[in-house]
């Protein structure tokens, strides 16, 4: 019972062995790398030419190129204190949001039942929700705290509080992604151990420490690097909520939109980059080592369709509440300061009136054209290069075990996704400034679709995998019995099994596509685009038409979210189009039989 | 709707345990309803169900398929909710009461252990909550002892051990709840026959010595029946439970069955198409051209409850015979009942046919003899060594007494694997 004993493997490592992928599909995967190297890595290269020009603010890619400015750029103190400063918002952030994360993480991946609708649809509104509106629900509620405590206790600094708020943005934002990377690692848990240890009288609280606590690394890790990214580059919640000091985020955006400083934006962008591939890097290490340990064989049970009780006094009850209110909280108060101006609206002007200052408003119905056009586009180009990225991923994860490197290449291909937009836009602002210096015309508004597509790829390959997954593990063995072509595979197995994800790929896409506001503001020359509309409306102008207009719109992205989740929930049984079986049943439960 | 099984009072100072038995079933049906009956079923939809189970007893729930039996395990340890009914544990309803807090235990064949603890930190799991324990060190070890868990063992991880040792930790674990009712789904179906032995010997042992409550489920009744005080028949279609065929004790049910289903689940059988004749007050009047005698009649004693209200209800009991009328009914005679011979005839009836096959395990010898007129063989058991040759081909007789038969009805559903049974699933017949 020695307690140091608990964290040696019970048994040595199993040998290596790859297991057939029969239904890899190479021009899939071709196509999914196609996509992420134009989209992605093109743009990065462009950027990493740019970040050496000697000369600042003059014109980008004029040269001469060297060197100096990066050993300039990396011996500055002030950069120092600015990474060392940024490095530590970004780590506090990631530990904080991965312990809020664990209790609703549990709820969704134990629990169970209408919990885990309950959990996912905030954590999927914030995540695909409009990002303005969210940072503006913190600002709004860090303006009520400041009246509140400041006017009460005037010793108490403006800028602590400002500095709070924004790790509190921050920390909201990641928060989802660390509640989905837990949640995934904790799914993998045997439901019998659960229900062995709730009959053993354990509380929930315990049955965290002892019997899922050992499955959460994988999930800790990959929750902590979105987390630390996604607040490393940040860059829309520090301006919203008027903080002292510069982020490495905000000194980005300073040297784009202020100072014009092409090269050190491009600096900026790629020592960004570069840590967070370290960062990634390193955690592949991590997950290497832990999928090298040997896994149970056993079947495990299906998890039950009812939720596990959870008593009031459980201390995850307690931590999960917590997490909840933290995570709806600035949802709660734009709904309600929305609902609020749509009352004195609807009291004052009436619905007609209000409707036809929408329709005068200069900026807001001409964005909804070009942001739907290019959500249009982004979802379709993201979906397809999904599908691709989702059977390299697939083939990766098939391995056994999956080493370091297949590791690295999966969190590189996801990257896009992780990496904070603020750094994806001044990317594909630089491939535009290079096309517009070298080539006869620039990208233009498809900028922007093209940016939030290659965002959106990483997601859309996430969704496509969840329900490839579903396919039986063996599968690839049967099939394999029956020497199919590639082809005949494509159309019987993998493409029934993807009819359901393509739906969700896409809707997810076109909301991460409308929601985003760095890319839109940053690409779209002077087109008018949604998110950067919304945010002149709402923290600019503090426009009553668009103060209203922000609940309806989060109602109908919650709904829509809600249509993902049970369409994500849903198991829908696999059927080949109807006559091109062609002698080979597509009832696999009864080949698997 | 399903009878309400009561079991049958216990005598002398027993007699008020069984006023309050531990747990009552009430009206309970597993799942809803369906809307339509499950097609090629053959049986009704589910019924309500409805069981007492006394305390300090060993309770067998036996059935043709374990997994609605499990189900219902399922549903009194609270992993699972009814969808209709009440569960009452010492006269408390037990809905609402969390799953930790019913002071229910559960054995499966899946051990269930945390295979990141070792065995000794898996039994003090359940301990460890509990302040009222001093020495848990102390606590643990006397658990193991109890169960006949080696010390060594304590400090191992469960994959490092074989599967009856894991068995043993978790049921260390499980009493170490100090558990009011401890429900077994078929623990022992995935062990070896000697392991399987030597645990269900313990788990007897274990259940007299802490006086526990203790409810099987089990697809395998012959391999249970030794240690149960009271098995409950229950019958099963499409997957869901839709009665109580009979209940008793284990040697009632196999020399006593109501029906076909019973017969069969308690053990080997076979089962010879027979002709009744005639019927009175007190004994039924019976034809079978394939046993000799033809003609011979069978006290009440010896007729299936169901078969005898049938014949009551029929309005020709007071005046035997009537022309012309005829009922049809199965004769029950046991494998092992049946003694062969070789033409002298010691018994009060006999059938005769010539051996097609011959198995031995050793201890027994198996005998599937060919009787003219009936499709199937006949299977008798003896033990080994037999007394005299019996080779393939060779004419015998097959002999028995007559209070070794029973009348069953013949029930439909049933009636075509009967003797299939016996022949394709030795292992299931014990």
């Amino acid at each position: 019972m020695d307690r140091a004993r608990l964290r040696q493997p019970a048994t040595p490592p199993q040998p290596s062995s790859a297991a057939p992928v029969i239904l890899w599909q190479p021009r899939l995967a071709v196509l999914g790398i196609a996509v992420l190297t134009l989209l992605f890595v093109l743009p990065l290269l462009l950027t990493l030419l740019l970040s050496s020009q000697d000369t600042a603010g003059t014109d980008p890619f004029a040269g001469p190129f060297g060197l100096a400015s990066w050993r300039d750029f990396v011996t500055d103190p002030d950069i120092h204190l600015l990474l060392l400063r940024s490095l530590g918002l970004a780590a506090l952030v990631g530990v904080v949001a991965n312990l809020l994360a664990l209790g609703p993480a549990y709820l969704v991946a134990v629990i169970g039942g209408g919990w885990r609708q309950v959990v996912l649809l905030p954590c999927l509104l914030v995540l695909l929700g409009d990002q303005v509106t969210i940072a503006m629900g913190w600002s709004e509620i860090g303006r009520q705290l400041a009246r509140a405590l400041l006017d009460a206790t005037p010793g108490l600094g403006r800028d602590l509080l400002a500095d709070l708020m924004t790790l509190c943005a921050e920390t909201h934002r990641a928060l989802p992604i660390a509640i989905l990377c837990q949640s995934w690692a904790m799914r993998r848990h045997d439901p019998a151990l659960i229900e062995a240890g709730l009959e053993c009288g354990a509380d929930h609280f315990r049955l965290l420490r002892w019997v899922i606590g050992p499955l959460l690394g994988p999930g800790l890790v990959l929750g902590f690097c979105c987390a630390f990214a996604l607040s490393f580059g940040a860059a829309l919640e520090p301006a919203l909520l008027n903080t002292g000091a510069l982020s490495w985020g905000e000194s980005l955006r300073q040297a784009i939109d202020i100072d014009d400083n092409w090269p050190a934006a491009a600096r900026f962008t790629v020592l960004g980059c570069l840590l967070l591939a370290l960062m990634l890097g390193a955690a592949t290490a991590f997950l290497a080592r832990l999928s090298n340990r040997p896994r149970s064989r056993r079947p495990r049970q299906p998890h039950p369709p009812h939720a596990y009780h959870l008593g009031p006094q459980d201390p995850l009850a307690i931590l999960s509440i917590l997490a909840f209110a933290f995570l709806a909280l600035p949802l709660v108060w734009m709904l309600l300061l929305s609902a609020r101006y749509l009352y004195i609206i609807a009291v004052t002007a009436g619905p007609h009136l209000f409707l036809e200052a929408i329709g005068d408003d200069p900026r807001l119905l001409p964005s909804v054209i070009p942001s739907l056009v290019s959500a249009l586009i982004a979802a379709l180009l993201a979906s397809s290069g999904g599908v691709g990225l989702a059977a390299l991923w697939r083939r990766w994860l098939k391995r056994e075990p999956i080493t370091w490197r297949h590791w690295l290449l999966m969190l590189l291909s996801a990257m896009p996704f992780i990496l904070p937009s603020l750094f994806l836009s001044t990317t594909h602002l630089t491939a535009q400034l290079f096309l517009a210096t070298y080539l006869p015309n620039g990208l233009g508004i498809l900028a922007v679709a093209l940016g939030d597509a290659v965002r959106a790829l990483p997601l859309a390959a996430l969704v496509m995998l969840v329900f490839w997954q579903r396919l039986p593990d063996d599968l690839d063995e049967t099939a394999a019995e029956f020497l199919l072509p590639a082809e005949r595979l494509r159309r019987q197995i993998i493409g029934p099994s993807l009819r359901s994800a393509w739906a969700i790929a896409l809707a997810v896409s076109a909301l991460l596509s409308l929601s985003d506001f760095q890319l839109a503001n940053a690409l779209s020359g002077d087109r008018p685009m949604l998110a950067p509309t919304l945010l002149a409306g709402i923290a600019t102008q503090r426009s009553p038409i668009y103060l209203a207009l922000i609940g309806p719109l989060l109602v109908l992205t919650g709904w829509v979210c809600h249509l993902i989740l049970g369409r994500l929930d849903r198991r829908i049984p696999i059927r080949a189009p109807q006559g091109s079986a062609g002698g080979f049943s597509m009832n696999i439960s009864a080949r698997k039989t | 709707m399903a009878p309400s099984l009561i079991f049958a009072p216990l005598v002398g100072d027993n007699a008020d345990i069984m006023d309050h038995p531990l747990l009552q079933i009430d009206q309970l049906l597993l799942s809803p309803p369906a809307r339509r009956p499950v097609r090629g079923t053959g049986t009704s939809l589910p019924q309500p169900l409805s069981l007492d189970f006394a305390i300090g007893q060993f309770h067998l729930l036996a059935g043709e398929d374990l997994a609605p039996q499990a189900e219902l395990l399922r549903v009194i340890a609270g992993y699972d909710p009814p969808a209709q009914g009440r569960l009452v544990m010492r006269g408390q309803p037990l809905s609402g009461i969390p799953l930790g807090a019913r002071g229910i235990a559960t054995l499966t064949s899946d051990p269930r252990l945390f295979p990141q603890l070792t065995v000794g930190r898996n039994i003090l799991f359940p301990l460890s909550g509990d302040r009222r324990i001093g020495d848990t060190a102390t606590a643990v070890a006397g658990a193991a002892l109890r169960v006949g868990l080696s010390a060594a063992a304590l400090d191992r991880y469960p994959d490092e051990l074989d599967q009856v040792t894991q068995l043993r930790a978790a049921l260390a674990r499980a009493l170490a709840l100090g558990p009011s009712l401890l429900l077994l789904s078929d623990p022992l179906r995935d062990l070896p026959a000697g392991d399987a032995a030597s645990l269900l010997q313990d788990l007897r042992r274990l259940q007299r010595e802490l006086s526990l409550t203790v409810i099987c489920a089990t697809d395998r009744l012959p391999a249970w029946a030794a240690v149960a005080d009271r098995v409950v028949l229950i019958e099963t279609a499409g997957g869901a439970i839709r009665g109580v065929i009979q209940s008793g004790s284990a040697e009632d049910i196999y020399l006593k069955p109501d029906n076909r289903t019973a017969a069969r689940l308690s053990g080997a059988v076979n089962l010879l198409p027979v002709e009744i004749t005639a019927w009175d007050s007190e004994a039924v009047s019976c034809r079978s051209p394939l046993i000799d005698p033809q003609d011979f009649t069978l006290p009440q004693r010896q007729v299936a409850s169901a078969l005898w209200s049938a014949l009551a209800t029929d309005g020709r009991d007071a005046g035997g015979r009537e022309a012309g009328v005829t009922t049809e009914a199965s004769l029950l005679l046991r494998p092992n009942l049946l003694r062969p011979g070789l033409g002298i005839r010691r018994q009060d009836f006999r059938l005769e046919g010539r051996i097609q096959d011959r198995f031995s395990d050793g201890a027994s010898v198996m005998l599937q003899v060919r009787v003219p007129g009936l499709a199937t063989p006949v299977v008798a058991t003896l033990p080994a060594p037999a007394p005299f040759p019996l080779e393939q081909g060779m004419a015998v007789n097959l002999g028995w007494n007559r209070g070794e038969m029973r009348l069953l009805p013949n029930d439909t559903a049933s009636r075509s694997s009967a003797h299939s049974t016996a022949l394709a699933d030795p292992k299931k017949a014990g």
